[in-house]
C-alpha cells in the first residue's frame, strides 16, 4: 500500500511499506530512479530509506514553474500521485542494475568478544556469519556516507548497546538489530563494533561523495 | 575586505544556504541556522542571499581589519562593535584598515552573521561554502575559525576599490537599517516571540487525542542541550508523557522536524541535523519559524501553535515576497553608495 504524506512546505514522503524487506526497497529505488531520470522543476533531492523515499523541493522554483497553482506542495503531491499511479509496470526495468562490492574487514572490534558471548557463538562463527551474507544498502544516513546494510542474519541480531559510546572511530564495522553498517567518520555511536575497515566510504571532492549508494550489494571479506 | 581573527568565540563558522542536493548521501543540509538573518546581512552588502557569511555563536568574537571594506551584521545573538563603539545590527558599515571588529553576546539570541561583498572567499565543496562539522569539510579548511585565521571578501571589483579608497581611515555607518520594526515584522509576522507555529508531524496520529492537544498547549523549556544539529525541549513539569512510543523505520528528516525519543522530551532539528531518523515525529515547525526557533535563548519558554498547511505556505510566501522587496531596496542603496 503506497501512501503519499506531506511532511513540510518543501517535502513529501512516499511510503511503500512498513518493514525491512527487499521487495519494498526495490519499489523505493524504482521510484527514486524514475524521479531522478525525469525530475520536475524545483526538485532538490530524493532520499531513499528502508520503505520510503522523501522528495525535497524548492517551493519558490515550483511556484515559478506552476504560477497558476496556489500551493506548491499540493502541486507536487498531485504530480507524484500521477507518477505513482502511472507505473504498475509488470516487470519494471531496472535502471541501475545492482552493483556488488567487496569490503575487506579486520574482525578485531572491541565488542567482538562480548557479542560472541551474548549470542553464544564463537568469534569465528560471528566472522563466518557476517561474511557469508550478501547485504543490500537500504539507506545512507546518520553520518555523511554511513550505509545501513541488511538484512543481517538472525543469529547475529542484538539490540543496540544500552549506553552509546561517545567516540566510535572512523572505519568501525558494526551491527545492531537486523542491520550492519560502517562509520565513515569518528562520531558517537550505539552499535556493537565487531571490526574495522580502511575502505573509503566518503570523499567530499568526489561526485557522488558517498561511495555506497542505496541499492548496492555488499559482501564483507575477512582479512 | 580582509580580516584576521583575534578570538573566534565559542564557534565561528563560514555558512551559506547549505547543500540541499546531497541529502541522499547522508550529507546534512547545513548552512546558516538562522537563514533569515544570514540573508538580510547579505542583502545589506549587495549580495545574493546565498553568499557565504560568518556565523558567530554567542559572543567573544574579535577580529582585526587587515584590508578596509564593507560589511553588515545581522542576528539576535550578538551586539556589533567597531573600535569599542556600538554600531547596531542590520546596518551597512565601512571599517578601515586597522580597526577592530567585535561581537559581544546578546542574551536575546544565539547567532550573529557577518557579511561582506561577494561573500567570504573559501572554496566551494559539494556546491556550498558551508562547513560540514560532522565530516570536517567545507567552510574554512573544514573547521571552525581559530585565532590567526585570515579571511578575505570574494568581491574586489573596481567600484569597491575606489569607494574604499575614498573612505580610508574612517568608520562609516548607514542611517538605514533592517532591524525592528521591519525585521520584527519579517521574523514574527505578528506573533509573540515565544510562539512557534508547527504542522502536525507525520506520526502525530500515534499519540492519543489528549496528548496531541497537550503538545500544542504545553510550555516547553529550551534546554541547554543544543547545538547546530538541534534543540532539546523539556516540559516545564519535567514529566515525560510524550514518550514510550515504538521507534519506527528510519526515514528522511529535515530542519524543523520535532521528533520524540523514548525519554519523551522532544528534539527540534536544525540545519546540521542528520538526514535520517527513526523517532516518531510529532510536529514540523513551519519554515518561517525555524530561524526564530534557532535564536530562542536557552532557558526560555516556548509554546507550539498548530497551523494548517495553507497558513504555513502563506507565511512562507509572505516572507519571501517581503524579503525580495527588502533585497531590491537594499541593493539600490548599496549601488547608490558605491557610485558616490
Amino acid at each position: 500500500m503506497t501512501t503519499i504524506t506531506i511532511t513540510s512546505e518543501s517535502s513529501i514522503t512516499v511510503t511503500f511499506g512498513d518493514k525491512i524487506d527487499l521487495e519494498i526497497h526495490r519499489k523505493v529505488l524504482d521510484f527514486n530512479d524514475r524521479l531522478l531520470a525525469n525530475p520536475f522543476p524545483g526538485l532538490l533531492s530524493v532520499v531513499p530509506a528502508y520503505a520510503s523515499a522523501t522528495v525535497f523541493f524548492d517551493p519558490v522554483l515550483v511556484k515559478e514553474y506552476w504560477p497558476e497553482q496556489v500551493s506548491p506542495v499540493r502541486t507536487i503531491h498531485a504530480f507524484l500521485e500521477e507518477e505513482i499511479n502511472q507505473s504498475p509496470i509488470p516487470n519494471p526495468p531496472i535502471l541501475n542494475p545492482p552493483i556488488s562490492i567487496e569490503i575487506p574487514v579486520r574482525y578485531n572490534g572491541p565488542d567482538l568478544l562480548e557479542v560472541a558471548e551474548r549470542l553464544q557463538l564463537t568469534e569465528n562463527e560471528i566472522v563466518r556469519l557476517h561474511t557469508e551474507t550478501t547485504y543490500t544498502v537500504f539507506m545512507i544516513g546518520f553520518l555523511p556516507g554511513f550505509p545501513y546494510l541488511g538484512p543481517l542474519p538472525k543469529a547475529l541480531e542484538l539490540p543496540r548497546r544500552d549506553t552509546p559510546r561517545l567516540r566510535v572511530s572512523a572505519g568501525s564495522v558494526a551491527i545492531a538489530g537486523r542491520q550492519t553498517g560502517i562509520y565513515p567518520q569518528t562520531s558517537p555511536g550505539g552499535w556493537h563494533l565487531i571490526g574495522h575497515t580502511d575502505f573509503p566510504l566518503f570523499n567530499p571532492i568526489k561526485n557522488p561523495p558517498a561511495f555506497l549508494q542505496s541499492g548496492i550489494r555488499v559482501r564483507f571479506v575477512s582479512v | 575586505m580582509k580580516i584576521k581573527i583575534l578570538t573566534p568565540g565559542i564557534l565561528t563558522t563560514v555558512q551559506d544556504l547549505g547543500r540541499p542536493q546531497w541529502r541522499s548521501c547522508g550529507v546534512p543540509l547545513g548552512g546558516a541556522v538562522d537563514t533569515l538573518s544570514h540573508r538580510l546581512s547579505n542583502f545589506l552588502v549587495g549580495n545574493k542571499g546565498s553568499a557565504a557569511t560568518l556565523e558567530i555563536a554567542g559572543g567573544g568574537f574579535l577580529a582585526n581589519v587587515e584590508k578596509s571594506g564593507w560589511m553588515a551584521v545581522c542576528g539576535a545573538g550578538g551586539q556589533f562593535f567597531v573600535d569599542k563603539k556600538e554600531i547596531g545590527n542590520g546596518r551597512l558599515v565601512f571599517a578601515p584598515k586597522g580597526s577592530e571588529l567585535e561581537i559581544r553576546a546578546n542574551p536575546k539570541g544565539n547567532f550573529t552573521y557577518l557579511a561582506t561583498p561577494g561573500g567570504w572567499d573559501v572554496s566551494e565543496v559539494l556546491g556550498s561554502r558551508s562547513i560540514c562539522l560532522s565530516a570536517g569539510f567545507g567552510g574554512f579548511e573544514g573547521r571552525g575559525l581559530r585565532k590567526e585565521d585570515v579571511l578575505s571578501a570574494a568581491d574586489s571589483s573596481d567600484n569597491l576599490k575606489s569607494s574604499n579608497e575614498l573612505r580610508e581611515g574612517k568608520v562609516w555607518v548607514s542611517k538605514w537599517f533592517v532591524n525592528s520594526p521591519t525585521f520584527r515584522k519579517l521574523s514574527t509576522f505578528g506573533k509573540f516571540d515565544n510562539v512557534i507555529r508547527a504542522l502536525p508531524g507525520s506520526e502525530f496520529h500515534w499519540w492519543g487525542e489528549t496528548q496531541q492537544q497537550r503538545f500544542f498547549n504545553t510550555p516547553f523549556i529550551v534546554s541547554k542541550q543544543r547545538d547546530r544539529m538541534g534543540v532539546r525541549l523539556e516540559t516545564v513539569s519535567g514529566d515525560s508523557t510524550f514518550g514510550k512510543l515504538d521507534s519506527m523505520l528510519s526515514t528522511a528528516v529535515a530542519p524543523g522536524t520535532v521528533q520524540v525519543p523514548p525519554d519523551g522530551q522532544p528534539i527540534a532539528l536544525l540545519a546540521d541535523a542528520q538526514t535520517t531518523g527513526g523517532y516518531p515525529r510529532i510536529a514540523q515547525v513551519v519554515a518561517v519559524d525555524i530561524p526564530r526557533l534557532a535564536q530562542i535563548p536557552t532557558g526560555k519558554i516556548i509554546q507550539f501553535q498548530q497551523v494548517a498547511l495553507e497558513e504555513a505556505e502563506e507565511l512562507f510566501f509572505g516572507q519571501e515576497n517581503l524579503l525580495q522587496k527588502i533585497r531590491l531596496s537594499l541593493q539600490y542603496r548599496w549601488l547608490e553608495k558605491m557610485m558616490q
